[in-house]
C-alpha cells in the first residue's frame, strides 16, 4: 500500500538519518520496526505521512508517488495515521474528549458521527472514564492511550506508532494489541516502533530492522531474529521464545509464549 | 492557574452553567463598581464568599488564603493614597505635617475614601475568584466559542493555556531533576542551576511548539481548534436571583 524507494533523508544540520530506504508495506499486515536508538526509526515514521520531505527518493500511496501539496498531504494524511512517541507532545485539546474529536472533527463528520467515534475508541482503549478529564490531569500511560485513540477515531488505513506500548503496563499492552489485530483483520496496516524484540517476535508478521539508517532486514520475525549476524549488529539477544524453540529443534518455531508452553 | 483550575475542577459548582456562573461574577462585579457604596462592597463579599463556600463547596480555608493573599497586595498597593496633600491643613486632619508649600498627612475623609476603595477592590477581586474557582478553563473556551469570539482569539487562549500547562510540567520535571543531583544544594550552586533550567526552558518551549504544531497537521488541523462541546451543564437560578436581588437592593440604598 506504502511504498518507498531509494529514500534518504537529511536533517538540517546536516545529519543524515535515512539511507536509501527501500520499502513496501502491505495492505493487512502487522509490522514491527525495530532497531538500536538513533537508528532512524521515528525519522522513517514521520516520512510515512508526509510530516518529514525526504531529500531524494519517492514515496507512494497505492501506487501514486505522494504529493507534497496542501491538498496531498492532507489525503494521505487521512489515510496514514501517525502516533507520536511523546503523548505528552500532540495532545492540544483541554480534554480528553474534546482531543479525540480533534480529527473527527477535521475529517467534516457530523456530531453524530463524532460521537459515536468517540464512544467506540474509548471503549476500546478503556478511557471511557476519562473522557471529560483535563489533559494535564493525565497519567503518562493514560496520555498514549489518549493519543492513540485520537488516530484511530479518524479510521486510517495505516496506524503507524512510535512505542506506543513503552509506557503501558502488561495488560493495557494487551488490550492495545489485540485492538490492532482486530484493525489488521478489517484489511488495515498497523505499524509499531519498538524496543521489546520478544513483543516483536510474538505479535509482527513482518519485522523491519533498521540500523544506522539503513534497512538492514525485512522480513517474518522468525527468518529475521534468526540471523545471528543481525543479532550482532545490533548487540541483541534472539527473542526468548525463539531461542527456546531452536534449542528444542521445534519445527515451526513456536511464535508465542502460550504457543511453546502449549507444545513443551 | 494550576492551583485554580485544580479547584475548579473539584468543586461542586463545575457540573453548572458557565454562562450563568459567568454572569453572577461579572453582573456582581459591574454592581459593586457600578454603585460604588461601602455596604454594597461588604454584602457583594458576603455573597460570592457564601456561594463558593456553602454552594460550590470550595474548602473556606481555600478560599480565605487566596483573598489575603491578593487582598494583603492591594492593600500595599494603597499606601501611598494613604496621604493626603492640601495647599493648608484640613479640619479633620488626624496626624500631618506643615510643608512647603502645603501640608502633606492622613485625613478622616481621606481614611474613609481609602477604606471604600479598599473594599471595593476586595469584592470585585472577589467576584473574579468565584469564577476562577468554580469555572475551569476549559468552560471558559468553550462559552467564548458559543457565542461567537473571535475565532483567532480562542486559538490562542486555548494554545496559550494548554501551552502554560506544559511549560508548567516541564519546568517541574526539570526542577525535580535538578534537585535529585543536588542542584540546589548552596546559593551559588542554585543560581547556576537556575541559569541552566531558564536556557533549557526556552529550547524546550520552542521544541513543545513545534511538535504540537507536528501533531496538529498530522490530524489535519485546519487553522483553528474545531468546536466540541457535549458536557450539559445544569442552570443555576439561584445565581441569577441573588444577582438580581441585589442589583434591587444596591439600587435601593
Ligand atoms: N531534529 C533533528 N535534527 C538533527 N538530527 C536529528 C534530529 N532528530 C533526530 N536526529 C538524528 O537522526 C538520527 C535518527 O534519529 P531518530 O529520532 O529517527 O532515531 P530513533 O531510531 O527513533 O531512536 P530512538 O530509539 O532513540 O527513538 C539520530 O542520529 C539523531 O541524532
Ligand atoms: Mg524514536
Amino acid at each position: 500500500m506504502l511504498q518507498l524507494d531509494n529514500i534518504t533523508f537529511d536533517y538540517p544540520d546536516g545529519t543524515t538519518a535515512l539511507r536509501n530506504i527501500n520499502l513496501t508495506l502491505d495492505a493487512g499486515k502487522k509490522i514491527a520496526i525495530v532497531g538500536p536508538n538513533g537508528s532512524g526509526k521515528s525519522t522513517l515514521m514521520r516520512q510515512l505521512n508526509g510530516i518529514l520531505q525526504p531529500t531524494s527518493g519517492t514515496l507512494s500511496y497505492k501506487g501514486q508517488a505522494v504529493d507534497y501539496s496542501r491538498k496531498g498531504l492532507q489525503a494521505l494524511r487521512q489515510s496514514v495515521g501517525l502516533v507520536f512517541q511523546s503523548a505528552e507532545d500532540q495532545l492540544f485539546a483541554t480534554t480528553v474528549e474534546e482531543d479525540i474529536a480533534f480529527g473527527p472533527l477535521n475529517l467534516g463528520l457530523d456530531r453524530a458521527d463524532v460521537k459515536a467515534r468517540i464512544a467506540t475508541v474509548a471503549d476500546a482503549l478503556g478511557i471511557e472514564a476519562l473522557l471529560a478529564r483535563p489533559i494535564h490531569a493525565l497519567s503518562g500511560g493514560q496520555k498514549m492511550r489518549v493519543a492513540i485513540a485520537g488516530v484511530l477515531a479518524m479510521h486510517p488505513q495505516l496506524i503507524v506508532a512510535d512505542e506506543p506500548l513503552a509506557s503501558l503496563d502488561m495488560a493495557i499492552q494487551q488490550q492495545v494489541l489485540n485492538l490492532f489485530d482486530a484493525l489488521v483483520q478489517d484489511g488495515r496496516t498497523v505499524i509499531i516502533v519498538t524496543h521489546d524484540l520478544d513483543q516483536a517476535y510474538a505479535w509482527a508478521d513482518e519485522v523491519i530492522v533498521l540500523a544506522d539508517g539503513e534497512v538492514q532486514q525485512q522480513g517474518a520475525p522468525e527468518a529475521v531474529f534468526a540471523d545471528q549476524a543481525i543479532l550482532d549488529l545490533c548487540g541483541w539477544e534472539k527473542p526468548w521464545v525463539l531461542a527456546v524453540s531452536q534449542q528444542m529443534g521445534l519445527t515451526p518455531a513456536a511464535k508465542s509464549r502460550a504457543d511453546l508452553l502449549a507444545r513443551l | 492557574m494550576n492551583v485554580l483550575d485544580r479547584i475548579a475542577n473539584q468543586s461542586r459548582a463545575v457540573g453548572y452553567s458557565p454562562a450563568h456562573k459567568v454572569l453572577f461574577a461579572l453582573g456582581l462585579l459591574f454592581v459593586v463598581i457600578g454603585f460604588d457604596k461601602i455596604p454594597v462592597s461588604i454584602a457583594a463579599f458576603l455573597i460570592v464568599t457564601l456561594f463558593t463556600v456553602g454552594w460550590a463547596r470550595v474548602s473556606a480555608a481555600t478560599w480565605f488564603k487566596i483573598m489575603l493573599a491578593q487582598s494583603t497586595f492591594l492593600g500595599l498597593s494603597l499606601i501611598a493614597l494613604l496621604f493626603t496633600t492640601t495647599a493648608s491643613q484640613p479640619a479633620d486632619a488626624l496626624w500631618g505635617v506643615a510643608m512647603w508649600p502645603g501640608w502633606v498627612g492622613v485625613t478622616e475623609s481621606g481614611l474613609w475614601f481609602l477604606g471604600e476603595l479598599f473594599l471595593r477592590s476586595v469584592a470585585a477581586v472577589a467576584c473574579l475568584n468565584f469564577l476562577a474557582v468554580t469555572t475551569p478553563m476549559h468552560d471558559l473556551i468553550r462559552l467564548a466559542q458559543r457565542y461567537k469570539a473571535p475565532e483567532l482569539l480562542i486559538d490562542l487562549i486555548l494554545l496559550t493555556y494548554r501551552f502554560i500547562w506544559s511549560l508548567y510540567e516541564t519546568l517541574q520535571s526539570m526542577r525535580t531533576a535538578q534537585q535529585s543531583r543536588l542542584g540546589y544544594s548552596s546559593f551559588k550552586v542554585g543560581l547556576r542551576s537556575a541559569a541552566q533550567l531558564g536556557a533549557r526552558l526556552f529550547i524546550r518551549t520552542y521544541q513543545r511548539m513545534d511538535a504540537l504544531n507536528t501533531s496538529w497537521e498530522a490530524r489535519l488541523g485546519g487553522t483553528s481548534m474545531p468546536i466540541w462541546h457535549t458536557r450539559t451543564h445544569q442552570a443555576a437560578y439561584s445565581l441569577l436571583v441573588t444577582l438580581a436581588g441585589m442589583i434591587v437592593l444596591a439600587a435601593l440604598i
